[in-house]
C-alpha cells in the first residue's frame, strides 16, 4: 500500500493525498482484499475499464503465478525429512503471524468504540471475545457468528444512536 | 470438490471477509471438517502466502493449488478477484448510506467479529500438530517480531524453520 501510495500520489500525481485517502477508506469497507479493491477505484479513476485492467493484471498477474509457482514447488520437496522439520517451526511463526494480524483487524473498529465512550468499548470487547468464544465452543458456524455479530451491532448502534446521540464535533 | 465449489465458497469466505486473511476462519469452516482440505495444508498456504509477493490474501491462490492443482489456484484467484469489484458500487452508495447507524453498527461488528473468530482458528492450527514448549515460545516470538514490524516476515518464516529442522533431527 506504501508503495502504491508513493507512486500514484507522489510520483505521479494521478491522484491527490485526500482522494487516495478517501479511496482507501471506501476499500476498508469493502468486501474482500483491500488493496485489490483500492487498484480497481485508482485503475478507473486514471483510465476507465481499461485503467481497472491494466492496474489489475500489474498487481496480481505476476504474485498470484508466482504464488501458484512456489506452491507447486513446494509440493515437490514437502516430503523431505528437512522440510518436515522446517513446517514444524514455520506452523508457530505461522500461528504467531496470524495473531498479529487479528489484533491489527481489531485495532480500527476498538479504537473507534473506544472514541465513543466506555459503553461502545466494553460493547467492542464482548463483540470481539464473545465470536471467538462461540465459534470456539462450536455451536455455530463462522458465517452465523459474522452475521450474529453484524446484525447486533447494528442494532445497538441504532438503538445508542436514537437515544444517545452523538454531541456535535464528536469524530468517528 | 471440483474447481466450480471451490469457487463458490471461496467467493462467499471472501465476500463475508475484509482484508486478506479475513477469510481464513470460513474457509477453515468449510474445508477442514469436511475433508476437502487438512490442517497441514492451511498451514502451507498461509506461509506461501505470507512468502510471495503482492497481496497476502494470495494465499487462497496456494490453497486452491494445494487442493485442485492449477484449476483451483486459478478458480480462487478469480473468487477473490469478484468481491472488491463491489468498491465501484460502495463508491456509489456510500456517501448515502455511510453515516446510517445500522450501517456503520453492522460494519463495526462485522470487523470485531473477524478479528475474533480468527483466534480460535489459529488456536486448531497450532493443535493440529501438537503443542509442546518449543512451538509455543516461536508463536510468542513470532508474535513480537511481528508486531514490531523491523524485521521482514520471510526472515522471521526463515528462522523459525531452521529452528524447526533443528529441533526434528
Amino acid at each position: 500500500m506504501t508503495l502504491i501510495r508513493r507512486s500514484m500520489v507522489t510520483d505521479f500525481g494521478c491522484v491527490t493525498e485526500e482522494q487516495f485517502n478517501r479511496d482507501w477508506a471506501l476499500c476498508l469497507v469493502t468486501p474482500g482484499i483491500n488493496l485489490i479493491a483500492l487498484t480497481i477505484l485508482l485503475g478507473k479513476q486514471v483510465a476507465g475499464i481499461r485503467g481497472v485492467v491494466v492496474c489489475l493484471a500489474g498487481l496480481l498477474l505476476p504474485s498470484a503465478l508466482l504464488t501458484a509457482l512456489l506452491t507447486a514447488g513446494f509440493m515437490l520437496i514437502r516430503d523431505l525429512p528437512a522440510v518436515k522439520g522446517a513446517l514444524q517451526g514455520i506452523l508457530p511463526a505461522t500461528v504467531g503471524l496470524g495473531f498479529v494480524t487479528a489484533c491489527q483487524m481489531a485495532n480500527q473498529p476498538l479504537r473507534s468504540s473506544y472514541r465513543r465512550g466506555l459503553w461502545q468499548t466494553l460493547f467492542a470487547a464482548f463483540l470481539l471475545v464473545g465470536s471467538a468464544a462461540l465459534l470456539w465452543s462450536g455451536k455455530a458456524s463462522v458465517i452465523v457468528v459474522l452475521l450474529t455479530a453484524g446484525g447486533i451491532a447494528a442494532i445497538e448502534n441504532v438503538i445508542v444512536e436514537r437515544f444517545w446521540p452523538k454531541p456535535n464535533g464528536v469524530l468517528e | 470438490m471440483t474447481p466450480v465449489s471451490l469457487f463458490f465458497y471461496m467467493l462467499r469466505a471472501s465476500l463475508l471477509s475484509s482484508g486478506g486473511m479475513g477469510n481464513v476462519s470460513t474457509l477453515h469452516d468449510n474445508f477442514v471438517p469436511r475433508g476437502f482440505a487438512t490442517d497441514a495444508q492451511f498451514v502451507q498456504a498461509l506461509t506461501v502466502g505470507q512468502l510471495s509477493p503482492g497481496p497476502n490474501g494470495l494465499w487462497v491462490v496456494s490453497l486452491g493449488y494445494l487442493m485442485l492443482g492449477p484449476w483451483g489456484a486459478l478458480a480462487a484467484l478469480i473468487a477473490i478477484l469478484l468481491p472488491p469489484v463491489l468498491v465501484i458500487g460502495v463508491e456509489r452508495l456510500y456517501s448515502h448510506v455511510q453515516h446510517h447507524p445500522a450501517v456503520e453498527g453492522f460494519i463495526r461488528g462485522l470487523n470485531l467479529a473477524v478479528a475474533g473468530v480468527f483466534v480460535p482458528v489459529l488456536f486448531k492450527l497450532l493443535q493440529s500438530s501438537g503443542i509442546d514448549s518449543l512451538k509455543l515460545t516461536l508463536v510468542a516470538v513470532a508474535f513480537g517480531i511481528g508486531w514490531i514490524r523491523r524485521i521482514p516476515v520471510a526472515v522471521v518464516i526463515a528462522a523459525c524453520a531452521v529452528v524447526g529442522i533443528l529441533a526434528n533431527r
